[in-house]
């Protein structure tokens, strides 16, 4: 699996590298030409706000070509004409998938990461760290100093398996579009489709009536601070925990799929 | 190790309802050269994926080694494709790094010694070659492994004489001599003088597994002729008959 994401790797960095110090680069330009004040100067003002176009467009191209990235490793790579050298290399398909699957998450992470540290840098002065700090403070003040270290990791954590979740219900889409003898692209698309339907109506149907009747049954005027951030925490585990089954569930369909059905055309 | 390399019992491959590949019993020895004969259709492509491991028979059993197709016996099959199987970002430096990376079996300074001699650099880009230039490369890289099998889909197919001459010096020169060479191809006089057997496939059946060399005192011509006997199509005639 290792040597498998060793070239994920290296297809990625050849465009993202170049792509993330752009955004950072932008963002630092950004944070000098918004204090400048040009007056009635129209040239440097357009220039101001085209620095500040390209800032915000370089962001939303960067995510996108990221999730674009990640479903054609995986299109090209294994299902298509590529497929005839990475199925058969002496590895198992499992190494195939898991290989394609976390590089295509470490991209995504790092290019949430690098969008971050860009805001951070446009943003971040010595007067907004105090603002957050003192905020920090007040929140600790309020709820008991463990739990909202808790939760941010745990929303942390949600963020995280939830790209994974993302990942690999596209992978399973595309390998349902496989098992069709002709418009593979559209029958993925329509298999995407239908099977995020199908989950949003299980989600709405089963969970969302067991949260609502779970929070109901809570009276939280008599509740103090900390039972109430205790109980998100809870929620928040269950949540984890249905995003780890699901990724299972999504992944066994796959690893079949590839492994008895693949008929690359 | 197993006496046989490849055996093939009962081998089956249905696409819907039809068979491209219909119980197939075929056993194959080591250190030979085999031309897999047929037409377009005669289930060629599908028996080489099928012992690659890239389909997954219908019914009956292959083995490699005493194997079913998997990581082991994927290590021992150098797989030329009939199309280009190159990632587009990749530099003929990174080809040979991911030959080197999987392949235990692969002689890295073999396949650098050919692609100097083709006129490739290792910086060169693989999506801006020209066609030719991609399947010297793929033939190269495929022949400077070691392996056991070498299944070569069409080698020859599409490309001039003078290339056709380059790929058949290219395979001899290069192969394991412990390993076995399977050649798909239709078009048998550029091959028949390398060939120690033949299979005929038609329509998903083998009508014939035979040395050259039987075949030719048995049969007094050529492979190439007796080909053409086997697969002669009727053209059709208006006037009512094909004689």
């Amino acid at each position: 699996m290792g040597k498998i994401m060793k070239y994920e790797f290296r297809s990625m960095f050849r465009l993202f590298l170049p792509m993330w110090l752009g955004i950072l680069a932008l963002s630092l330009v950004n944070r000098f030409t918004v204090k400048l004040q040009f007056g009635d100067e129209p040239v440097l003002n357009f220039l101001t706000g085209l620095t500040m176009f390209l800032y915000v467009v370089g962001i939303l191209a960067v995510v996108i070509v990221a999730f674009i990235f990640v479903i054609l490793r995986f299109y090209r790579g294994v299902l298509r004409d590529e497929g005839y050298l990475t199925m058969t290399l002496p590895v198992s398909v499992d190494a195939v998938v898991w290989g394609k699957a976390l590089a295509g998450w470490i991209l995504m992470v790092l290019t949430t990461v690098v969008c971050i540290a860009s805001g951070a840098v446009l943003l971040l002065t010595s007067e907004a760290i105090e603002v957050l700090q003192l905020s920090w403070d007040r929140l600790l003040e309020l709820i008991g100093s463990t739990t909202p270290t808790l939760i941010v990791v745990q929303v942390v954590l949600s963020a995280l398996l939830s790209t994974l979740y993302n990942i690999l219900f596209l992978y399973l889409a595309m390998a349902i579009g496989h098992l069709a003898r002709k418009h593979r692209v559209g029958a993925s698309v329509l298999a995407y489709v239908v099977m995020s339907t199908v989950l949003s109506t299980l989600y709405n149907t089963f969970l969302t009536p067991v949260i609502l009747n779970f929070m109901m049954g809570y009276g939280f005027d008599r509740m103090t601070n900390q039972e109430i951030v205790a109980m998100i925490s809870n929620g928040l585990w269950i949540y984890l925990a249905i995003v780890v089954v699901t990724c299972a569930v999504f992944y066994v369909p796959t690893r079949i799929i590839l492994d008895k059905k693949l008929n690359l055309e | 190790m197993e006496d046989n390399l490849i055996v093939c019992e009962g081998l089956s491959k249905r696409f819907g309802m039809q068979y491209a590949l219909d119980h197939v019993d075929l056993t194959i020895g080591r250190g030979r050269i085999i031309g897999l004969l047929g037409p377009n259709g005669s289930g060629k492509t599908t028996w080489i994926k099928l012992l690659c491991g890239l389909l997954q028979p219908s019914s009956g059993t292959v083995r490699i080694n005493g194997l079913t197709p998997g990581a082991a016996t994927k290590a021992a099959v150098s797989y030329l494709p009939d199309r280009m199987y190159f990632a587009d970002w990749m530099v003929a430096g990174d080809l040979m790094d991911y030959f080197e990376d999987f392949y235990a079996d692969f002689d890295r300074g073999k396949a650098e010694r050919m692609c100097a001699s083709l006129g490739i650099q290792k910086t060169d880009r693989i999506k801006t070659m020209s066609k030719g230039t991609k399947e010297k490369l793929q033939l190269a890289v495929v022949m400077s492994r070691n392996a056991q099998i070498y299944l070569l889909d069409e080698p020859i197919a599409g490309v001039d004489p003078a290339a056709r001459d380059f790929i058949l010096e290219t395979i001899l020169r290069n192969y394991n001599p412990e390993g076995t060479v399977i050649i798909s191809t239709h078009l048998i006089a550029d091959v028949e003088q390398v060939l120690d057997e033949v299979i005929f496939l038609k329509e998903g059946q083998v009508v014939r597994h035979d040395t050259v060399d039987h075949i030719r005192e048995t049969e007094g011509r050529s492979v190439d002729a007796l080909f053409r006997e086997i697969f002669r199509a009727t053209s059709y005639l208006d006037n009512g008959g094909d004689k």
